[in-house]
């Protein structure tokens, strides 16, 4: 059986705006991404789009999103959490109802991009993937997100996530 | 004839001592007001599209058991998109952001378009049927070509030339939260798309449009009833004042009736909401009626006047609404809830209507009455009372020739009933549109451009998937269609295990233990469609590879309406014959005679059996409305008849009918009969405008019976009592020639 990567998905959240290159925790507020994802690991992509809300928590240093993506047939909801570890590094945790898995990250912020790798694993139909997920800003309005991974014996990483979000 | 004087003696003595307590007719009055005006506000509606065909008929039971197993598309909104081609990845690109962002408006629970098709590729991997980013034109369109080729599931939603393909959008089945949904929904589908065209249908759509349709239907007709009613009653009149005097009762008559649903808990629907105006408008010939007989009781005192204009009508008035009543109350054992429903609703109402314009109209009239003003216009009208204009040569002519005028009228029913009894029945969904609605102009475009929008549906009890291709090789080769899919022709188990719930559940049930195969066809006729069903039924019982596997009675939506709509014909043509037979049991203990009873039923049969026989040869069919309205109407053209008759019995009785009082009872009879009539048909003939296809047709069809029944009454009632009556008539006349 193929298990989604909804799950994943919710990588692309991570993208938390262009202030938020300098500043990571400042995003807030309601995001429209628009791109393409992969319906499983190993299938090819397709039109996608999201939605997520952003909400600041404590000083800045502990973010929560909750939003849906969807494609062709149907989607799921996600959620996150990304907290600052506070030695220049960034933790997170994700879920997506689709699977009901979390998934643990943690990266660092560079050159105004982050990038964040899973802490262990994505095992799907007993396959390990490896994951990667980065956020760039393209320009002011907008930040865009991509997630990648790489199988066993695969030399160079695939894209299942690429979306660009924009305030509506 | 000592019985007959206690009785009078009675009755008169009932109505001196209404006529000495007249003031207290105000408290039930007010009562009936209080009930009015407290019940209104609880009024409802309902679109009751599904709950139409709830009835313990074995179609409706078959749809059931397969209905709560699977997903229906009850609540699915359709989305129709149109270019030149949808392989241009400006119109597919336009399509795919569309359909992306609809499914984040909140009550919209998945999607399933040529977007959420996937297909194995030569790579050996599943491939999206539209791939990110979106291909050139030509290579969509041989991506497009090759998918259509092999999926069922494509060929339903996209068309051959690619000019239009389909999205469906399951949303809330909550019918509170819908507007709102459909409100975003087309929001989102309104403005300018480019090369694309996007059009919303479905039952979602429908329903919310035949519900605003209901509430402006009700304003409407009922408007136009009362208008009509005061319009005709001025004219006959010759006073505007005494128009006036005649609506009370007819507009208590209306709130009561409207009250009583808010009272009951019961919501207006397509079915019942002739009810209001129809008690409205016989009402109004109840009051007509009343005032004409207030007339010809000359200078008497008001109260006096009035309450003996209503002593000599209440019986007739009664047993008027006891025929239409019969004829209600005949729907009451039908095994469809909703004919039930409005057999029992419109039986009540009628009976209260009645006495509330009896004791409307008595207050009213000898109130008001007592005025001068009143009083010289009453002396006026009696002077020189209405006339029934050329309609007064119709009964001349029948008494002139009443062997002709009556033999052709039996030799006519006998051919009506004939082409009657071959009307099979009819049931489309997108009757209930007009022909002009752009929603059924989408409706049609889908149907036209992409597949047929009714499924036959076959629930198979195994997931085998020999057994479902045998099922789907059965059903194609019968239907004769390449359209026929079930979860095994979509690519196995798995397909449904990616698919969102609400779209899966359209291939397997919950408990994965039954599979659905269906099959789309074009919708012509009702007798096709059971027919179609039958030849399913029969093919699949004989595919030996089906032996022992527990198949379904073929179902769905068009084969269930089918046949409910047909076991609820068989119902109301029991139900019109028992009105018929009750009906002249009435007459006949009423008048002691069951000769003129059999004679009264003629020119009220006529009218029905040939509007029944006109929708058979036209091909038609009787659809649920029409055949109701051809019952309603027989119980309410019965009620000019039993007026005509009360005519003969003031003036004389049946036991000896000379030529002479026939024929003053006819000029008698005729203006009410003329002033009525023009009211039923314009009254009613409102309906016609209505923007409920289903209100429309009953109207359209309750006119015509009226405008026909109008003519019997005149022509074949007074023909066929001369003829066939009491034998006095015709040796009266032989003798005298």
């Amino acid at each position: 059986m193929k298990k989604s990567i909804l799950t994943l998905l919710a990588a692309g959240l991570l993208g938390l705006g262009p202030a938020q290159a300098a500043d990571l925790f400042n995003a807030d507020g309601r995001w429209i991404g628009t791109g393409s994802l992969a319906r499983t690991v190993d299938r090819a992509m397709q039109p996608a789009r999201c939605e997520v809300n952003v909400e600041q928590k404590s000083d800045g240093s502990d973010v929560s999103v909750t939003g849906r993506c969807v494609l062709g047939a149907g989607g799921s909801n996600i959620s996150m959490r990304i907290v600052r570890d506070g030695s220049g590094g960034v933790r997170g945790a994700m879920w997506a109802a689709a699977t009901g898995e979390t998934l643990q990250l943690s990266g660092s912020e560079r050159d105004g991009a982050v990038n964040m790798s899973a802490t262990s694993p994505w095992v799907v139909d007993g396959v390990s993937y490896e994951t990667m997920i980065t956020v760039r800003e393209p320009d002011t309005t907008s930040f865009a997100t991509r997630q990648l991974v790489r199988g066993p014996g695969e030399t160079s990483w695939r894209v299942i996530v690429d979306m660009t979000y924009r305030q509506p | 004839m000592a019985r007959k004087r206690r009785m009078e003696r009675a009755a008169a003595g009932a109505a001196n001592a209404v006529r000495r307590r007249f003031q207290l007719l105000w408290l039930p009055f007010a009562a009936v007001i209080l009930i009015a005006v407290t019940g209104i506000p609880k009024v409802t509606f309902d679109d009751a599209l599904l709950r139409f065909f709830k009835s313990d008929f074995p179609a409706y039971a078959d749809f059931v058991d397969v209905a709560q197993d699977f997903e229906d598309d009850s609540h699915d909104v359709i989305l129709l998109f149109e270019a030149d081609d949808l392989a241009d990845p400006e119109a597919l690109g336009a399509a795919t952001a569309l359909l992306l962002e609809a499914q984040f408006v909140d009550g919209v629970r998945a999607a399933l378009s040529p977007l959420s098709i996937e297909f194995p590729a030569d790579t050996g991997r599943t491939e999206p049927l539209v791939p990110f980013p979106l291909p050139e034109q030509a290579e969509m369109a041989d991506r497009f070509e090759a998918v259509r080729a092999q999926s069922p599931a494509l060929r339903r939603l996209l068309a051959e030339d690619r000019t239009a393909m389909l999205a469906i959008l399951p949303i809330t089945p909550d019918a509170e939260a819908q507007p709102s949904v459909l409100e975003d929904l087309d929001a989102i589908v309104a403005g300018d798309k480019g090369v694309l065209k996007v059009r919303m249908a479905g039952y979602p759509v429908m329903r919310a449009k035949l519900g605003q349709g209901l509430i402006l239907d009700v304003v409407l007709l009922n408007t136009i009833g009362a208008l009509v009613g005061f319009i005709v009653a001025s004219t006959a009149l010759r006073s505007v004042a005494m128009g006036v005097l005649t609506l009370p009762g007819p507009l208590i008559a209306l709130l009561v009736s409207l009250g009583m649903f808010g009272h009951l808990g019961i919501a207006i629907t397509t079915v019942t909401m002739t009810l209001p105006v129809l008690v409205m408008i016989l009402a109004t010939i109840d009051s007509i009626h009343i005032i004409f007989e207030r007339v010809r009781q000359g200078g008497r005192e008001s109260r006096r006047a009035t309450i003996r204009a209503v002593r000599r009508l209440a019986m007739a008035c009664l047993f008027a609404a006891g025929t239409t009543a019969i004829a209600f109350a005949v729907l009451t054992v039908s095994r469809a809830d909703i004919v039930a429903e409005l057999g029992w609703m419109g039986a009540g109402l009628l009976l209260l209507s009645s006495i509330t314009v009896l004791l409307t109209q008595t207050v009213i009239l000898g109130t008001a009455g007592a005025r001068p003003g009143f009083q010289d216009k009453f002396a006026r009208l009696a002077a020189r009372p209405p006339r029934g204009g050329v309609f007064t040569l119709l009964p001349r002519f029948a008494l002139s020739r009443p062997r002709a005028v009556t033999t052709l009228a039996l030799a006519l029913l006998v051919i009506a009933l004939g082409f009657y009894s071959q009307a099979g029945p009819r049931f489309f969904m997108l009757d209930s549109l007009a022909d002009e609605d752009p929603l059924r102009a989408t409706f049609t475009s889908i149907e036209r451009e992409v597949a047929p929008i009714s499924e036959l549906q076959v629930a198979v009890r195994s997931k085998d998937p020999e057994v479902l291709a045998a099922v789907e090789a059965t059903l194609a080769g019968v239907g004769g269609s390449d359209l026929v899919q079930s979860v095994a022709s979509l690519g196995g188990e798995g397909v449904a295990e990616g698919l969102p719930d609400v779209i899966a559940r359209r291939l397997l049930s919950e408990d994965g233990t039954r599979a659905l195969v269906t099959l789309p066809f074009v919708y012509e006729s009702g007798a096709e469609t059971l027919a179609l069903a039958q030849r399913v039924d029969a093919a699949l019982d004989a595919n030996p590879a089906l032996m022992g596997i527990d198949v379904s009675p073929a179902t769905g939506m068009a084969v269930m309406s089918a046949g409910v709509i047909s076991g609820v014909l068989d119902d109301l043509n029991l139900g019109l014959a028992v009105a018929v037979a009750s009906v002249a049991l009435l007459i006949a203990l009423w008048l002691r005679s069951a000769r003129i009873a059999a004679i009264a039923l003629i020119p009220n049969l006529l009218p029905v059996a040939l509007i029944g026989g006109w929708l058979a040869l036209s091909g038609r069919g009787i659809e649920l409305a029409n055949g109701l309205a051809l019952t309603v109407a027989f119980g309410v053209a019965v009620d000019d008849t039993l007026h005509v008759l009360n005519r003969i019995r003031l003036t004389g009785g049946f036991a000896r009918i000379a030529p002479e009082r026939l024929r003053a009872a006819m000029e008698e009879a005729t203006p009410v009969l003329v002033t009525t009539s023009v009211l039923l048909v314009f009254g009613f003939g409102g309906s016609a405008l209505a923007s409920t296809q289903d209100v429309a047709s009953f109207g359209t069809i309750a006119t015509s019976v009226f405008l026909l029944a109008l003519f019997a009454d005149l022509l074949i009632l007074p023909a066929a009592v001369a003829f066939l009556g009491p034998r006095f008539y015709v040796s009266h006349r032989k003798g005298s020639a």
